[in-house]
Formats: C-alpha cells, structure tokens, sequence
C-alpha cells in the first residue's frame, strides 16, 4: 500500500527555502569545499588496504556445503514461521479489549464533541490511560478528522498461548497531530503518536512506546499503514521468559459512530 | 574548489560516461583500484560533511566525523550488498555515525561542541544588512539545535538535502510515515522558534 507524500504548505515551502539558504551562506563562511579538500587529502593517504576483501571463488566442495546449509537453513525457517503461526493464529488468542465497541467509539466521539466546545476548537488530541485522562491542544483552531487509536501491550510467560493485557491507552488524535502524552501508572513512560488518514481508507500510524514498570520493560518504536478497525500486531519482543507485542487498532471517529467495528 | 581530474585518481569509463559509484565500488572490490575510493570521496565528500555539519553544527566536529565516515564506509565495503544505492548506504553510516556522536555529547554535557551563535556575538560582528543576515542564520542554528535529533535529521535529510522521504526512511532506518510525521513536527517546531524570521 502506497501513499501520497504530504507536500510542505506554501508557509513549509518558504521555511525549506530558509533553511537551504542558511545552509549555502554557513558553507561559504566556513569554507566548506576547503575544508572537505583537506579531508578529502587525509583519507587518500589513510591505510584503507587492510580490509581490502579478498575475492575467491569458492571450490566445488565449498560450493556444495554452502548449498547444503542454505536447505538446511531455509527448512528450519519454514519450521518455524509453520510453528510460530500456528501458535499465533493471526491474533486468536487475544483478548477481546484489543479491539473497539461501537459503544467506545459512541462515547469518544461524546466525549469529543464535548470538549472540542470547550476548548474552542483548539483540541488536537485526548488520551487516557491509566485511570487518566490527558488533553493536547493546538496552538490555533483544529478541523481536521480525528481517529480513534487503542494501543494495547499483551504480554505471555513462558509456552502459555493466551496472551494477558498488560496496558491499554485509548486516543484520539486529530489527523497529523502529535499525541505526546506520560504514560504507565506513575507516568514514568511515555507514548508518543501521530496518525494520518490515507485517501484508500487506510490509516499511517507511528508510535513511540516506553514503559518501565510493567512485566518487561518496553520501548519500542513503530509506524505504518494499518486497515480502519482492524487489530494490527505493530510490535513484539522476548525478553527472559517473558514475551510482549503491541496491538494497535485504528479507526476515523465520525463515520464510525453506531456501527460496530473491529 | 575540490580536488578533480584524473591527477587525483579518477576513475571514468571510455566513453566519457561518469562510473557510477556502484562501478567504483566494485572496481576497488575485485582490483583494489585504490583511485576508485578516492572518486568515490571526490563525489561525496561535500554532501556528507554538509549533512553532518547540518546535525552537530560544529564545523571541526563536522570534519572529524566526516573523515571517519568516510574511512569507515571504505572498510566496510564488503557489507554494501548493492541492494541499496550506494549513496544511501554511505549516508546511513553518516547518520549512525552522527546519531552516535550525538548521543555521546548527551552524556558528556561538558563537550557541547555545537556552535550556536548568540545574537550578541552576531551584533558585534557588522553592521546593517549583514547583521540582519548573520541573525537571521543564528536563529536558524539555534532552532535546529533545540530539535530532537531524529526530527532534525528528517528536516536536514528531505527539506535541506532534498532527498526522497522514501531514502530518508532508509538512512534514518524508519518507515516513511515516520519521516512524514517526523518532518511535520519539525517544520512545526522551526516556524514557531523562526517565526519572526519569517514573517515578510
């Protein structure tokens, strides 16, 4: 899936224009194609030789050992993704909370209408988490369409198949705002998040995620294209015995309002 | 100016044609043509350091580093596999190379090397339009020095070098959307901290 690259409003074409112009006067004050001369000079005369690779063709024996374990290596990948999906059976074993209710997207679209009237329409984004609740606000009036997004880090021990909640953040954020928000129970984390609607339909998110406090401690930092409602598996490690991913669901919040999704 | 011409080791095909740099790299690789590195660091050299110096803004800092990005791209050549152009691996292990440096001063406050010029040192140095002009490129160095270093490397990477944000993804080792989000946040940030710059 491809998307159309936003391109810099006429205020962003003119930074752009600033920044390349304080770039070409910082070269000429400080000589930059004189400088890169005499670094240029310095590694023409650095040792490079000593890593020069040393090209042979393989003999036949090692050509054939070299085709053996690459079988050997491809039937052992293939084991394991078998295994793996299986295990995961593309989200099977989530819990339901990964996905939205037509009754939570209901109460945030509410819950929005309600505060965009108090804070005159500058509000760019409301998370909760937590048992708390957090508000981000533009510097000027915001329209643009705002998108549910539910983070929830599932965490599994040892060979266990069931995967357990072990934090949940609900957003929303209004098309190509910055959701920066402390997270975790003592707020000793942080999420970060900005979503973008695609005309297709589809959703660009990217998030950066640290917890400290919980089973393992997380950061992790992702982004992609995601379908509306569909619970997206953005992110996932092992550490010791204790396994953890992050799913993420998405989903515009107006069309939404009394349909079920997810 | 740069040192160019086939004194200084050049390497170019018959034909007048330029070698492309993945020609060059292939021609160190199987006869350890020497004269194929120092083309590769006549093509490259002014953008990496112009990039480097873009991020840590301290022109010795800048020429420090770029000398060792250079040195470290030509001994590792056997890790370019060629599935990327050769450019954007070379500005990848420019922006590692920085993002590392960067995280070093983080550590060490007391080696902040960045060059921000103050508006008092500027004043001092002329008068009139000239000022004017110095302000304005302090202003615009302080701004780029208060970003996180991964939204400036996005702005330098796309709004100053002009790279493809799909290349910049690469180099920055992110997806795209990030380099957009990333990119909208920065203009965001610089059009608030240059805003009286900026303003007709």
């Amino acid at each position: 899936m491809t998307r159309d690259p936003p391109q810099p409003s006429r205020s962003g074409a003119d930074l752009d224009a600033r920044l390349r112009e304080w770039r070409r006067r910082r070269d000429a004050a400080a000589d930059a194609a004189g400088r890169a001369s005499r670094i240029a000079a310095a590694v023409r005369t650095a040792d490079v030789a000593a890593s020069h690779p040393v090209v042979a063709g393989p003999d036949r024996w090692g050509e054939r050992t070299g085709w053996f374990a690459a079988g050997l290596a491809v039937a052992a990948a293939v084991a394991c993704v078998a295994w793996w999906r299986g295990r995961d059976d593309e989200g099977a074993n989530w819990p339901p909370s990964v996905r939205f209710a037509a009754a939570d997207i209901a109460a945030r679209a509410e819950v929005l209408a309600g505060m965009e009237q108090t804070f005159a329409g500058r509000l760019a984004w409301v998370a909760e988490h937590d048992q708390t609740v957090a508000v981000g606000l533009a510097d000027g009036g915001v329209a643009a369409a705002p998108v549910a997004v539910r983070i929830v880090v599932l965490t599994r021990r040892g060979a266990a198949a069931r995967w357990e909640p072990a934090w949940q953040a609900d957003v929303v954020v209004r098309d190509e705002q910055v959701v920066d928000v402390a997270a975790g129970a003592r707020g000793e984390g942080r999420l970060k998040l900005w979503a973008h609607c695609l005309p297709d339909g589809a959703i660009a998110v990217d998030g950066e995620l640290t917890l400290a406090s919980h089973a393992v401690p997380l950061r992790a930092s992702y982004g992609g294209v995601q379908k509306a409602g569909l619970p997206c598996r953005v992110t996932g490690d092992r550490a010791a015995d204790v396994e953890w991913q992050v799913i993420q669901t998405v989903v515009p919040l107006r069309p939404a309002i009394g349909k079920e999704v997810g | 100016m740069w040192p160019s011409g086939p004194s200084h080791g050049l390497t170019r095909s018959g034909s007048g044609l330029e070698t492309s740099d993945e020609q060059l790299v292939a021609a160190w690789r199987q006869a350890g043509d020497r004269g194929a590195l120092d083309e590769l660091a006549v093509r490259h050299l002014t953008t990496v350091r112009r990039m480097i110096h873009s991020m840590i803004l301290n022109d010795a800092a800048a020429d420090d580093l770029a000398q060792d990005v250079l040195l470290r791209a030509f001994r590792s050549l056997d890790g370019f596999q060629g599935r990327s152009k050769f450019t954007t691996w070379l500005y990848r292990i420019a922006m590692n190379t920085v993002h590392d440096a960067l995280d070093r001063r983080r550590r060490s406050p007391i080696d902040d090397r960045a060059e921000v010029p103050r508006d008092a040192a500027m004043r001092d140095a002329g008068v009139g339009a000239e000022v004017e002009r110095d302000e304005c490129d302090g202003a615009v160095g302080r701004a780029l020095h208060a970003l996180p270093p991964k939204l400036r490397a996005a702005i330098v990477l796309v709004a100053i070098e002009g790279l493809d944000p799909a290349a910049a993804a690469v180099i920055e080792g992110c997806t795209r959307a990030t380099i957009y989000w990333r990119l909208h946040e920065a203009r965001k940030r610089l059009a608030h901290a240059l805003r009286e710059q900026m303003e007709p």
